[in-house]
């Protein structure tokens, strides 16, 4: 066996791995030294999450090799338990137990804490990394995780993977590990890394925060459609170098410096409506400095709800969709967010990413899953006209181009079509609204450009769209983007000026702030619960 | 959903008085609080009842039930539900009532390989991804189907060592106040205080999490339900030993009344929430409603209802409870 100073931890050869039709991971390699902290870029869908669930095991891959330590593995294998290799990973999505105290969380991932006293133990090695990583954190021994914020939780999750336990670390893969961590508790949580790298640990993170990944790393790969592009030094890289490496602004005639919202290369950040339709949707916000603004969303217009995930967005979405009236023209009384009042005329049908979960009947078939929200309008004295059905079904079947036949089971479908089933469903609603959450999630490039025809053209039929989108190049199919950072609405941008730099200045603009939806999945359950 | 109050509003280290008070009030407090106050009604009306002969006659009765609370609390604190537990604790009753008797290894062969059943349900639900209501209404009837094959009316005799070690009743103290006790705080013991207790209640919160920090998901489901079927086992015990014969459908009313009395106790369905002291009150709270109920005399015909209305009324206040301490954190 080499020596251990000088091997890589990681090395990572021709790394692929397909899901359905898309490629999430085209051919990435690249390596890790030992002490080495590396970032890896790239925006929502890039293969960033993809290519570490590889590298720690958790998915296996479909070709290229992962060596670990100078142990070479096949990519395609699975590994049950990385941390036992030394592998530790924090996920984005939270993974503690709300019901469990702290100290039993500790004790969790550190298996070295056994004996009568295993909580005081598990407790003492926890926090050892916690009073050094974050000083001042305040988090007790006996609280339980569900009382606790969102930023604690994401405190312990990064602090328990660097207690040493029966394993001790070798290379640590975190995921947006800073996304509800104040300024502070970034710069000491990147001091403690810095000094951990020195012992020998090595540190993957992906983070939407390039400036982090800048000032703290040593070097940056960026990925895009699932391939590493580029490697570049830290210490020679800027916010410029990486997003042009994403390769987002390549088609820009020049690039602005996305510093400050009032060096941004738009023209206003107040874009007025595109229409001069009636008011559809109507926003009062009243953001945290007590500033009020209003908002209006006019017949015919397709608005972006942009910025990075967990900002307001989805709150706002709801809240429109709540706000709704139950048949078209009607009137409601508004309804309250944080930071919104949102009154709303005529009805909505929303349309969910999250396929799986809240939107398709997986036991029906195309045709049922589609006609399902018309069914009110199909029924003659209670009961459902095949024909009419029938009709509704092959009318949009012809204008979404799906293929195959109406009887098919709707998860025979690609992801993609899935979703065109489920955006036909709410649009043969023919509601005056059309709210989609993230529609193109996961859909490939061609069927996301028949998505965007259609909306342009349902709009011109006098349709109200908005739109919450992660995916920040696709905003520009908007007439309007209104871009949201911590709950409230910083700046509407017309659709042509919506860029990816544009977006993201806006939303890096002020300081770095808690989340305030998508609070978690701990959150989001108690709350569904 | 709720916004996250900044750090900087959140208190720190040194819990204040408040806390420590509202440490106190654990899940388990309430329904202990109403066993209390159900026992203190019964005392009042019939003061005989705190004798230990009277408190022999009114708890001895709710053993078996507590067993079946504790089974179907381990079951829950897997985010799992089980709806064959009543038919299990039929079954081992008529194991115990026919097989045991006539050929003792038989019958001990039998009853582990009932345990073994649990363990391979628990491989099933965690493995195959089933939902744990279909998989254990299934073998509900599996259990009773053996039942009734072996008993098809009820009938038998309990060994006379069971029955004598189940009526065991020391002068001084109440046999049924050392079994509960024993029993709670053995079994409070594992699952709060040890670390692989604490690895179970995590598997039924977050399985995900808990594997990623290196257990296995697997081992923790099955641990869970042996720990059911042994539990399951237990309350088939004393009920043998409490009625002295066998009948396969002795304990179906036992499959609501355990979830009740868990759901009392302060465990949730989320899984990884419960509380043995807590289902051991709830196992209480349900069964001695019955009693009291007759006490006072309502008709049976109305007992259901009154017991029923009893228990949303424990459910309404621990709903108010968990409210008052949400809206206080996020004052």
């Amino acid at each position: 066996m080499p020596d251990e100073s000088t091997q890589d931890t990681l090395v990572v050869q021709g790394v692929s791995k397909r899901f359905g039709s898309t490629l999430a991971v085209d051919d990435a390699s690249f390596t890790v030294g030992r002490g080495e902290l590396i970032g890896i870029a790239g925006h929502n869908g890039a293969g960033k999450s993809t290519i570490l669930k590889v590298v720690n095991g958790t998915i296996a891959g479909d070709s290229g090799t992962v060596t670990i330590g100078g142990t070479p593995r096949s990519a395609t294998d699975a590994v049950a338990h990385p941390e036992h290799l030394g592998v530790r990973t924090v996920y984005q999505e939270l993974s503690l137990c709300a019901s469990l105290r702290v100290d039993e969380t500790a004790a969790i991932f550190d298996h070295a804490a056994k004996g009568l006293s295993w909580r005081s133990k598990a407790w003492r090695s926890l926090r050892a990394v916690l009073d050094e990583m974050f000083p001042g954190h305040g988090i007790r021994q006996d609280a339980t995780i569900h009382e606790l914020s969102i930023a604690r939780r994401q405190m312990i999750e990064c602090a328990s993977s660097f207690i040493e336990s029966t394993t001790p670390p070798r290379l640590v893969i975190l995921d947006e590990p800073t996304s509800s961590l104040d300024a502070s508790a970034t710069a000491s949580f990147y001091a403690y890394l810095e000094k951990r790298a020195a012992d020998g640990v090595s540190v993957i993170i992906t983070t939407h925060r390039l400036q982090e990944m800048i000032d703290h790393l040593s070097r940056i790969y960026v990925m895009r459609d699932g391939r590493v592009l580029s490697e570049q030094d830290a210490a020679t890289a800027t916010k410029d170098s990486i997003v042009a490496a994403m390769g987002l602004a390549a088609h820009e005639s020049e690039r602005p410096v996305p510093e400050a919202a009032d060096g941004l290369p738009v023209s206003t950040i107040d874009a007025p409506p595109v229409t001069d339709g009636e008011v559809v949707v109507r926003l009062e916000q009243q953001s945290a400095d007590g500033n009020t603004a209003d908002f209006e969303i006019r017949k015919g217009e397709i608005i972006g709800f942009a910025g990075l995930e967990g900002h307001g967005q989805l709150l706002a979405l709801e809240a429109v969709y709540r706000a709704s009236a139950r048949r078209s023209g009607g009137h409601r009384s508004p309804k309250r967010t944080t930071h919104h009042s949102v009154s709303v005329v005529g009805d909505s049908a929303y349309v969910s990413g999250d396929r799986g979960v809240r939107g398709i009947f997986p036991l029906w078939d195309v045709a049922a899953n589609i006609s399902f929200s018309s069914l009110g309008k199909l029924t003659a004295a209670g009961l459902i006209k095949p024909r009419s059905e029938g009709a509704l079904v092959n009318e949009w079947y012809s204008r979404l181009g799906i293929k195959g036949s109406p009887t098919d089971p709707i998860t025979s479908l690609s992801g993609g079509t899935q979703q065109k089933a489920l955006m036909a469903r709410a649009m043969a609603v023919g509601s005056d609204i059309l709210l989609l959450e993230d529609p193109t999630r996961g859909v490939d490039q061609a069927t996301k450009s028949e998505v965007y025809d259609l909306l342009r053209r349902q709009a011109a039929e006098g349709q109200t769209i908005v739109w919450y989108s992660t995916e920040n190049e696709e905003l520009r199919n908007c007439d309007r983007v209104f871009v949201f950072r911590v709950g409230t609405i910083v700046a509407t941008l017309t659709g042509t000026e919506a860029t990816e730099d544009a977006v993201i200045a806006l939303s890096f603009g002020g300081q770095d702030a808690e989340l305030l939806d998508g609070a978690g999945p701990l959150d989001a359950e108690e709350s569904v619960r | 959903m709720t916004t996250t109050p900044p750090i900087t509003r959140e208190r720190s280290t040194a819990p204040t008085a408040r806390e420590r008070l509202s440490g106190l009030f654990g899940p388990w407090f309430l329904p202990s609080v109403a066993a209390l106050i159900i026992f203190g009604i019964m005392v009042a009306l019939r003061p005989l009842v705190a004798s230990p002969t009277g408190l022999n006659l009114v708890l001895a009765p709710l053993i078996p039930l507590v067993f079946a609370v504790l089974a179907q609390m381990f079951v829950i604190a897997a985010g799992d539900i089980d709806l064959g537990i009543g038919s299990f604790i039929g079954l081992a009753n008529v194991v115990i009532a026919v097989i045991l008797p006539s050929n003792p290894a038989a019958g001990i062969l039998f009853l582990v390989v009932m345990v073994a059943a649990y363990a391979a349900m628990g491989v099933l639900i965690a493995v195959r991804g089933l939902p744990s209501i279909v998989v254990t209404l299934g073998m509900s009837f599996v259990w009773l189907g053996i039942a009734i094959l072996i008993l098809p009316t009820p009938g038998g005799v309990v060994p006379e060592g069971i029955v004598s070690f189940v009526r065991f009743n020391p002068p001084v103290v109440p046999g049924v106040i050392i079994v509960l006790t024993i029993v709670t705080v053995v079994t409070a013991l594992f699952l709060h205080r040890s670390k692989y207790g604490a690895v179970l209640r995590g598997s039924g919160s977050n399985a995900e999490g808990v594997r990623r920090a290196g257990w296995s998901v697997i081992r923790a489901k099955v641990s869970l339900y042996v720990l059911a079927a042994i539990f399951g086992l237990l309350s088939g015990l004393y009920l043998s030993g409490q009625t002295g014969g066998g009948d396969p459908y002795i304990a179906q009313s036992y499959v609501l009344l355990s979830i009740a009395g868990v759901i009392v106790g302060g465990g949730s369905f989320k899984g990884g929430e419960v509380s043995v002291v807590g289902a051991v009150a709830g196992g209480l709270v349900v069964g001695l409603i019955g009693s009291l109920l007759q006490f006072i005399g309502v008709q049976s015909s109305f007992q259901a209802a009154a017991q029923g209305l009893v228990l949303v009324l424990v459910l309404v206040l621990r709903a108010l409870v968990n409210w008052i301490r949400k809206v206080r954190r996020t004052l």
